[in-house]
């Protein structure tokens, strides 16, 4: 057990604009929120090492626009994801009826090879903000998450930290799972990217 | 390692190996004095191979024990996935036996045997596979005691006599078990919640390591789910959760103590209970600690830390390590492991480094550059060779740990220094200029002189062309003032004459009203809101005069246009409340202008409102006025909202201009990236919100293709940027396709939205004027894309090989662009690119003339864009005869503006 290869988990984050994706990634990785948050334009991703299981791991978390228009760039994003987490506002019927259009986009996309059991995780977004204006209630939310093969379901808040840590530390977890369930299946090259004896030699030959 | 090893860890992840097993036996030796060999073991982990020859159902015949309690669909998972789950059942036993004979009773409850009896408490599971092999009468006595138990937790026992079960082998069929209750320290529950579908138990032995993570699927569960909530699709947390009947049970046996320590809040609902705690735990845990529930990771199942067995010991367990899940934060092992993959990580960025800072290049910049770095350069031999002695101050670690990865790190300082490299170059060329012109000998403008030197030609591959690398025409810091833009029209110059200053030097900055009027009047030409020659050209004062009033009247018609075109939805919201489509529409609008450029004052939140708390920013308010099924738009204020959310009137003006827009071209309507479009003009058009719509409407004329619904826009001018890095710098995209990264998804920001993202306010309204022009060519923008990959195509080539290293590189540039070197390199590129073409057609000219009455050769397709054609074979000679044919893409690069 001494020297465990690193394993690289690719995450994607998905859900209607302005659900909090960024704000959510950038929480979990950055530990802090900002205002200042544009509209994602194409995609982004931002990693982090963590333990899960014993070893450590580093989970990259792929943030994509929100607007369906852009989904069919997804492809080349989606493709080797271990997880897949699907964000909605619980202030916000719209983004949380999109869930179901989210996950089919996904599963056609990035075509898993065990489609039936890709792990997703669903977090519902902003609960900092006042009861009075949330409109999708947890009963809600636990009922589509059960009905969908019962994903783990988080309700958060990337302003204030609530639940953030917890939810990534799962979502890492169950792309652990799923990236050894890939290697079972297929042989993937190597998911190394930053073990020094794999790099290649990049001197100058000057 | 080999693969097949590590998915076998992390399947059975929860399961304990069989290293840990003998422990649960020793702790039970110690329990009960005289220990017998390990053959008592009472819990293992088979494999399902071994089990195969074990015969009569795999169960100890006629060796009971009294089931106190049990409950089914208790599961164990392996894995994540709901496939692999085992479910079965959880059990209270109580066996009889005599003390002296054995300690693992249900292997040998002879209780007839003389000596002192003793009756042993014990908690089982049994998978439902091993139940079914079991005796119907065994099968029968676990559902009795289930049923019982449910209708009621304490007196059901007593009722009608004891039911006698078997137990699991001493090889426990996979995950089963049974231990005495004496051997466990402490279980860990989290009931039900909303991210843990079903609660779980797990069970510490004293000997510090935990048991297979029990589940209790109680929705599952016939008997909990009738009679207490009749919609089984709802398991309501809690109220019929199945550990607290365990539990109930379990203190009827045994002392049960719920540990303190363990907040709730904090730990996502976990509880530690401790089962017959010691005197000193009890302490302990009853008094609670702050700093203690912080420690744990809010982490599911407990992970198993291959520690060595302890022996068993007198004194109680120290009760920290009998926390499965502190293990992993406080072992020190995992924590080894983070701090030695940091250190890799620099000892990786540590060598590649000194590689990039011992580049000629990056010599002279070395003694700059901040101690950290520094410290990465000593390399022994490059110094030798400069003379100088390595710096020693820093840690490179301090650098490192704060990258991703170490190529990427490395890309990025290998920027920073090709950068200081280039700025000291020119520094040092500038200063010579000043030097030359003030002995009275330099005739060159310092500018001319600058540029001439800026670096853009050393990048260039040299082998466009035979003929002499064009030089830049811009001259920015020679921008049109209010005065310059008077006299293009007084002077009668033409359209194609205006856009042409106006790619070259662009609008002044300047924040006086008059001067700001150039630029304005400059951008409703470019985007074709009023054109150039009205009220006539020339004409001295009078025809100033005229062009004044007839462009003021031009805008009036205008603003008279946009106002309908806006009352028309408005009635229609007003009235009814607007179409569903456009309600959907108004919330993307409105969560994207709240998150335009919050960054600049003018569409800063009010401060008030921010002061009082309010965080309605990020899109509260727009939920408000949906769920309100209202489509709430005033410039003012926004009083459809309460007042709760205090808009910034200019953010109002721009989700309006938006709505009119996505009723005004319905087909396309609104696209995430027409907010960023729309602000820059906004502001230049004094906050106008009719002339920003129609300046909006004139940039989409533009750029509409970038914003179709199927991409085909995007896809075609990426597919165009491919095709003319491999005509332009068939090593880059050579790399790039090694890279995976041939689809130039990290330049689709930089298309679609013009590069606002990439410079500063300030800097992108320079640029879009640029590129309005239209000057040399309509897709200019790709010539500017272009020229930012080949600035930074050494560090691309040298460092990322990774599709998402590019990305991430390119997204990171954001910021740190020069915009006028940019564009003096794209300048050169364009012309480059051309003289390219004008040569190759050429070439093929002289070819047809010489296969004059031979077949014409067909062209190639569109599609395949660029390729390379040989002539003959492939002889060395033939290969630097290779010949580049230009596609219809590519050619159409070359049209620009037409009057």
């Amino acid at each position: 057990m001494a020297s465990r290869k690193k394993v690289l988990l690719k995450v994607i984050i998905l859900g209607d604009s302005g659900v909090g994706k960024t704000s959510l990634m950038n929480q979990y990785v950055n530990k802090r929120f900002s205002n200042q948050y544009k509209a994602t334009i194409g995609a982004d991703f931002l990693t982090r090492e963590l333990v899960v299981d014993d070893r450590v791991v580093t989970m990259q978390l792929w943030d994509t626009a929100g607007q369906e228009r852009f989904q069919s760039l997804g492809v080349a994003f989606y493709r080797g994801a271990d997880c897949c987490v699907l964000v909605y506002d619980v202030n916000s019927s719209k983004s949380f009826e999109a869930l179901d259009g989210w996950r089919d986009e996904f599963l056609v996309q990035a075509s898993p090879h065990d489609p039936e059991n890709f792990p997703f995780v669903v977090l519902g977004n902003k609960i900092d903000m006042e009861e009075s204006k949330r409109m999708v209630s947890q009963k809600r939310a636990m009922t589509w998450c059960q009905a969908k093969g019962n994903i783990p379901y988080f309700e958060t808040s990337a302003k204030e930290a609530i639940n953030v840590e917890q939810a990534f530390q799962t979502i890492a977890k169950n792309a652990l799972a799923q990236e050894a369930e890939t290697e079972l299946y297929n042989d993937y090259p190597d998911p190394i990217r930053i073990d020094s004896e794999n790099s290649q030699n990049y001197g100058c030959n000057c | 390692m080999t693969t097949s090893d590590e998915v076998n860890t992390a399947r059975h992840s929860t399961s304990s190996d069989s290293s840990s097993l003998i422990n649960i036996s020793s702790i039970s030796s110690r329990q009960q004095a005289n220990s017998p060999s390990s053959t008592n073991t009472s819990f293992e982990h088979v494999p399902d191979h071994a089990q195969k020859g074990d015969s009569g159902g795999g169960v100890n015949k006629g060796k009971k024990a009294k089931l106190l309690y049990c409950k089914s669909h208790v599961s164990i998972h392996p894995t994540s996935f709901n496939k692999d789950n085992i479910s079965g059942y959880l059990g209270i036993v109580e066996v009889e036996h005599a003390v002296p004979h054995s300690l693992a009773p249900h292997l040998d409850s002879t209780a007839q045997n003389g000596g002192g009896r003793k009756t042993e408490t014990l908690v089982t599971w049994v998978p439902d596979e091993l139940l079914d092999r079991m005796d119907v009468e065994d099968r029968e006595g676990y559902r009795r005691v289930e049923g019982r138990s449910n209708q009621s937790e304490h007196d059901g026992e007593e009722e009608d006599g004891f039911v006698f079960v078997s137990l699991p082998p001493p090889k426990g069929e996979k995950y089963a078990f049974s231990i005495p209750i004496t051997s466990i320290y402490s279980i860990l529950v989290y009931p039900p919640s909303l991210s843990h579908w079903y609660g779980s138990a797990t069970f510490n032995l004293m000997g510090g390591i935990s048991l297979p993570t029990l589940y209790f699927h109680d929705d599952e569960s016939p008997l909990l789910a009738t009679p207490h909530a009749p919609n089984t699709q709802q398991p309501l947390p809690r109220a019929q959760w199945g550990f607290p009947p365990f539990l109930s049970l379990l203190e009827s046996r045994a002392t049960v103590v719920r540990s303190r320590l363990l907040q709730s809040r904090k730990n996502m609902g976990a509880e530690l209970w401790l089962v017959n705690p010691s005197k000193s735990d009890r302490e302990v845990h009853e008094a609670g600690l702050e700093e203690e529930p912080e420690a744990i990771p809010p982490q599911r199942k407990p992970v198993l830390v291959n520690q060595p067995s302890e022996p068993p010991k007198t004194v109680p367990y120290p009760p920290k390590q009998s926390y499965p899940n502190t293990a992993v934060l406080n072992n020190v092992t995992p924590k080894q492991t983070l701090m030695t993959s940091l250190s890799n990580l620099t000892n990786l960025s540590r060598k590649a480094a000194s590689q990039v800072l011992s580049h000629p290049l990056a010599q002279p910049v070395v003694p700059h550059l901040p101690p950290a770095v520094r410290s990465l350069v000593h390399v022994p031999g490059e110094w030798e060779r400069t003379g100088r002695l390595p710096p020693k101050t820093g840690k490179a670690s301090d650098v490192a740990n704060e990258f991703e990865s170490a190529r990427l790190y490395l890309a990025r300082w290998a920027r920073v220094v090709a950068e200081e490299g280039e700025k000291a170059r020119r520094d040092e060329i500038a200063s010579q200029a000043r030097l030359r012109r003030s002995s009275g000998s330099g005739s060159l403008s310092p500018m001319e002189d600058l540029e001439s030197s800026l670096g853009v030609f050393s990048m260039l591959p040299k082998s466009y062309s035979k003929r002499p690398i064009p030089n830049p025409t811009r001259t920015p810091q020679h921008p049109i003032t209010s005065r310059d833009w008077e006299s293009f029209a007084a002077q009668g110059r033409d359209e194609l004459y205006v856009r042409r200053e106006i790619f070259k030097r662009g609008f002044t900055d300047s924040t006086e009203s008059e001067e700001k009027k150039a630029r304005r009047e400059g951008w409703e030409v470019l985007l074709g809101i009023i054109p150039w020659s009205i009220g006539g050209l020339g004409g001295g004062e009078l025809g100033k005069e005229k062009r004044k009033n007839q462009r003021e009247e031009a805008r009036k018609a205008k603003r008279q246009v946009y106002q309908g075109l806006k009352s028309k939805w408005k009635v229609e919201v007003n009235l009814s409340g607007g179409r569903d489509d456009w309600r959907e529409e108004w919330h993307r609008i409105d969560v994207d202008c709240r998150r335009t450029d919050r960054n600049q004052s003018i569409y800063a939140v009010p401060s008030d409102a921010a002061k009082n708390g309010n965080h309605e920013k990020e899109g509260g308010g727009a939920a408000t006025s949906l769920r309100r099924g209202s489509i709430a738009d005033d410039g003012q204020g926004d009083e459809e909202e309460g007042g709760v959310a205090a808009l910034n009137p200019h953010i109002a003006a721009l989700r309006t201009i938006l709505m009119t827009y996505h009723t005004y071209s319905p087909d396309l309507g609104y696209v995430q990236g027409m907010s960023d479009l729309l602000s820059p003009i906004y502001v230049v058009f004094d906050a106008n919100e009719a002339d920003s719509f129609w300046g909006l409407v004139g940039v989409m004329k533009m750029m509409e293709s970038n914003f179709l619904r199927d991409q085909s826009g995007m896809k075609r001018k990426l597919s165009t940027l491919q095709q003319l890095i491999s005509v332009m710098d068939p090593e880059l995209y050579a790399h790039l396709e090694r890279t995976d990264s041939l689809n130039l998804f990290f330049c689709f920001r930089w298309i679609l939205i013009s590069f606002k993202r990439e410079f500063k306010f300030e800097q992108v309204i320079k640029l879009w004027e640029v590129l309005w022009t239209n000057h040399y060519s309509n897709q200019f923008i790709l010539f500017v894309a272009l020229a930012v990959l080949q600035s930074h195509r050494d560090v691309l080539i040298r460092y990322l090989t990774e599709f998402d290293e590019v990305l991430k590189y390119a997204n990171d540039l954001s910021g740190t662009i020069d915009l006028d070197t940019t564009l003096a390199q794209a300048e050169v590129l364009f012309l480059s690119f051309k003289t390219l073409v004008e040569d190759l057609d050429k070439e093929t000219q002289v070819e047809q003339k010489g296969k004059e009455g031979l077949r014409h050769r067909k062209t190639l397709s569109d599609t395949s864009g660029v390729t390379s054609k040989k002539e003959g074979d492939d002889s060395e000679e033939n290969k630097k005869k290779e010949r580049k044919v230009i596609s219809e893409d590519l050619r159409e690069l070359l049209n620009g503006w037409k009057e």
